[in-house]
């Protein structure tokens, strides 16, 4: 094997590290963030329709904190977008001075 | 000069190519701003206390209300001014929105007449989150980690 080919063996081992567990933590963090959601739009869609049957709150208060609910699902994913991207940036910095602190020790 | 040489030298270089291209790539999100941190704290501290608030006339806290609805705004002109941003100005949007269901939604609500008790703490509880999101993008952009928000609760 050349030496060429040690470094890009050495190079890619390091890229499967990294990137394996940025997509690990991402996944599991996905699932679980997804399955608390919901369990938490459930209770609060049920309290909403109890204060509406009591008369606590209109059918215009009633519809803002259904939709309320959406605008706030929107905003968790624009996060999510940002938080993926941001990991996506670190990881290509991880590569990138991988690649060149192996390329030292090879020269 | 060998073929060997010129093989060697043309992988080398299709290395730093390779460098050279992540480099370039890399998706890219604005920095930290503590500035963009503070309005996130600040205003959603602000709507709190505007929330609380919304069992009297609006017309009695008319001025208020719109020294806030300024700055909220002028939060979303900050963050949409700010290079590589357009996730937070999105978020910030969503927020203001007179048109959506939340702090704009709030003062539309708000507009029509006094805002019963139930509804003033589902309120805050749902605009609150909403903010939360906010936070928790711009600390992200610092350090990725987990933050107390409806996406991502606190363990």
């Amino acid at each position: 094997m050349s030496k060429f080919d040690d470094f890009f063996q050495t190079v890619l081992d390091g890229v499967k590290d990294a990137g394996g567990e940025a997509a690990k933590d991402f996944l599991k963090q996905a699932t679980v963030d997804s399955q608390q959601f919901k369990a938490q739009a459930e209770a609060n869609l049920q309290r909403w329709t109890t204060e509406r049957a009591n008369g606590e709150i209109d059918d215009d208060e009633f519809q803002s904190l259904v939709r309320g609910q959406l605008a706030e699902a929107t905003l968790a994913a624009l996060l999510k977008a940002g938080v993926a991207q941001q990991k996506a940036a670190e990881l290509t910095d991880k590569v990138i001075d991988l690649a060149i602190s192996t390329a030292f020790k090879f020269i | 000069m060998s073929s060997h040489w010129m093989a060697a030298r043309a992988r080398w270089l299709s290395v730093f190519c390779v460098v050279l291209l992540l480099a370039c790539c890399a998706p890219i999100i604005a920095d930290y701003s503590l500035d963009a941190y503070k309005n996130a704290t600040t205003l959603k501290a602000e709507t709190f206390a505007l929330i609380d608030k919304s069992g009297e006339k609006y017309i009695s806290h008319k001025a208020e209300a719109e020294t806030l609805t300024t700055k909220v705004n002028a939060a979303y002109e900050f963050a949409n001014g700010l290079a590589n941003n357009s996730l937070s100005a999105q978020q910030w949007q969503i927020m203001r929105n007179p048109n959506g269901n939340l702090y704009g939604g709030f003062i539309r609500l708000w507009q029509k007449g006094p805002l019963p008790p139930a509804f003033r703490e589902d309120l805050k509880t749902s605009i609150g989150r909403g903010y939360d999101e906010i936070i928790c993008l711009e600390i992200n952009k610092k350090d990725t980690q987990r933050c107390f928000s409806a996406a991502a609760p606190k363990t």
